[in-house]
């Protein structure tokens, strides 16, 4: 196959919220206009902060939400065309939280297993579950454990076992290690990029850590309101970022360095505000260069330099 | 302005008694800023909590020295701390969504304590919120007295957070995983407010973090917890580029780096996890997970290194060369 894993074509999606008791209701556009189109074996980070449609982006990858417009194309297939059982055995997901992600009154065994029992996958299910939680790392005595009596990290390797035991060929991760400590956020970390090698998965790898998307994604798109503002090889993207928002989030972040004082992100004080309905930049109400046009003109994602920057004002 | 020696916080559990602080000393003075760090479980937020006399109910606590703004309130009850809060210290939380009550303004949340406390008329409480609500960057505050935490941003919230624990003057303010709950262009944006402010009001600033990038910001001096114990303790400066203890160590490289970290390349995991607290840790609470461990890791009490001013390192081992001359092995846990 030489196509796209998964592509994303001018998708968008709006959802109608309620505006309180007497407000009427406001559109919120999660995801504008997105095109984005993952190479097999490749992994794409994806950037941003809250609201910025990211974790909307990948449930449409997973077939968790359809987009209002445009198509998701997994192997060159309409998802929808795609039977439930057939996209799961091709696309798993890994959440966040994995206190959430686990039923409490399974063991691990079970757990992992069952994927295998509703998919009616033959052979010997107990040597296969084993199998899986050796790869994973979890010691074989943890098949007879509840979630319940885990660390946070093991309970993030389950649900790594439970999503990759029906080798799927795309793992979504959604913000993976973000409930782990430190500690143990470069084991699950280590744990992803060895199974990455050993299953040959295509990996969209979704976080508000920039330090981590660039350690281990090989392209990254940045998303601001719903926009992909720049998409960019891991080098391109920390060596010359050239949308002044992919600017200012790597000058926010914080390295555990001392002497290097606070960074001034120089951005206005006004947030983000996923309601606006602007005719112009989503960014310019933040961005520290904006002029005029910006406010009245919508920048397309175009090339600059090796980058696609939705920016009127970025030069290569 | 704080200054706390031999802490201990025990919890019952239904497992049994879990000792979430088992012996800390902490000293913080006026305009500095200390960090505490650690782990979920470490006993950072217990620390602080016990501070403020927040702990539940159900918790023990005692310490050999408890000062608050120079005098000693470790024999005293809690109820005389309480009296504190507020005024002599204050606490901003992590998560200003629930800390705000969403059924009041902003201006009454804001005044309730001091109308109360000091006794102030409510127009000169309605005045020092108006200062410090533009003191911390809410724009036209007088307008937006009368309005509810929901009107206002995430990163606006927690502004609204900081100049309500300012409104009763304190001297000592401990924030708790502060900007956690924010995204990182905001991130930065409150930390150099909170810089500022303990800069201009001569605030002693606790930060309790699990951040290593928030402390190397910020912080003057680092104390590092493990398992309910400082393990390591000095200047930022000297805690981050030359770590004593291979915990502190540890932490450090696990995080990557951009730039600095090869790209792709394991990360330096610390291997296996957190020793549970229910009864009790004899030696170093570490050594199962330490590349360093020997046999003697295991005698207790662990020996605590003081290398230099400040500086305290608690491990048998320690990483750097130390003199050993002034190795003291009075770091018992109570």
């Amino acid at each position: 196959m030489t196509g796209p894993a998964i592509e994303l074509r001018d998708v968008s999606l709006s959802f109608s919220v309620s505006g309180g008791l007497f407000g009427r209701r406001r559109t919120l556009r999660a995801v504008k206009d997105l095109s984005l189109a993952i190479a097999p074996g490749e992994t794409l980070g994806l950037v941003g902060e809250s609201g910025c449609g990211k974790s909307t982006a990948v449930k449409m990858m997973l077939g968790l939400l359809s987009p209002d417009q445009g198509s998701v194309l997994v192997e060159g297939e309409p998802i929808h065309t795609i039977g439930r059982r057939a996209l799961v055995r091709t696309v798993q997901p890994v959440f966040q939280d994995p206190y959430a992600s686990l039923n409490p009154v399974r063991t691990v065994g079970a757990l992992v297993e069952q994927p295998l029992a509703l998919h009616g996958v033959g052979g010997d299910r107990t040597a296969a579950v084993n199998q899986m939680l050796d790869q994973v790392g979890l010691p074989p005595r943890l098949a007879d454990a509840y979630p319940g009596e885990l660390s946070g990290g093991q309970r993030q390797r389950v649900a790594i076992a439970r999503a990759l035991v029906l080798k799927p060929r795309v793992l979504i991760c959604d913000e993976p290690t973000s409930a782990l400590d430190v500690s143990v956020q470069a084991q699950v970390l280590n744990l992803l990029m060895d199974l990455r090698r050993d299953m040959a998965l295509t990996m969209v790898f979704v976080s508000h850590d920039l330090a981590v998307v660039e350690h281990l994604a090989d392209r990254v798109a940045v998303m601001y309101l719903g926009e992909a503002v720049e998409v960019a090889d891991i080098e391109t993207l920390f060596r010359t970022p050239r949308h002044p928002y992919s600017k200012a989030l790597l000058a926010s972040t914080l390295a555990p360095e001392p002497g290097r004082g606070l960074p001034d992100p120089q951005l206005g004080a006004t947030a983000a505000d996923a309601f606006a309905d602007t005719p112009g930049c989503a960014f310019a109400p933040r961005c520290p260069i904006a002029e005029d046009r910006c406010f009245t003109e919508a920048p397309a994602l175009r090339p600059v330099g090796n980058a696609q920057v939705r920016c009127h004002l970025a030069a290569a | 302005m704080l200054d706390i020696e031999n802490l201990a916080v025990s919890l019952p559990t239904e497992g049994g008694l879990l000792e979430a602080v088992r012996g800390v000393d902490l000293k913080l003075a006026a305009g500095e800023t200390l960090a505490v760090v650690g782990e979920s479980g470490c006993g950072k937020s217990m620390t602080a909590l016990a501070v403020m006399g927040l702990l539940p109910r159900s918790a023990r606590m005692s310490a050999h020295r408890l000062a608050i703004a120079g005098r000693d309130y470790a024999g005293a009850k809690v109820r005389e701390r309480a009296k504190l809060r507020g005024r002599e210290m204050a606490l901003i939380f992590q998560d200003a969504t629930t800390a705000l009550n969403p059924t009041l303004t902003v201006g009454k949340q804001l005044t309730e304590g001091a109308i109360r406390a000091e006794k102030l008329s409510r127009r000169a409480a309605v005045e020092r919120a108006v200062a410090l609500l533009e003191r911390v960057g809410i724009p036209r505050p007088a307008d937006r007295l009368g309005q509810y935490p929901h009107e206002f941003s995430g990163g606006q919230r927690q502004r609204i957070m900081i100049a309500m624990a300012l409104m009763g003057q304190p001297r000592i303010l401990i924030a708790d995983e502060p900007t956690t709950a924010l995204d990182v262009t905001i991130q930065a944006q409150i930390l150099a407010l909170l810089g500022e402010l303990q800069k201009d009001l001569g605030l002693a600033l606790l930060l309790i973090t699990h951040d290593l990038g928030v402390v190397a910001a910020i912080a003057d001096r680092v104390a590092v917890m493990y398992a309910g114990r400082v393990v390591e303790e000095g200047s930022a400066d000297a805690v981050f580029r030359r770590p004593g203890h291979p915990y502190t160590r540890g932490l450090i490289d696990a995080i990557p780096v951009p730039g600095v970290t090869q790209r792709g390349t394991a990360l330096a995991a610390i291997p296996g996890r957190v020793p549970g607290l229910i009864g009790g840790i004899t030696g170093c609470a570490f050594r199962a997970r330490c590349p360093r461990a020997r046999p003697d890791c295991a005698h207790h009490p662990v020996p605590q290194h003081i290398p230099e001013g400040g500086r305290v390192v608690e491990c048998v081992a320690p990483l750097t060369a130390m003199p050993t001359d002034r190795v003291q092995a009075d770091g018992a846990a109570p």
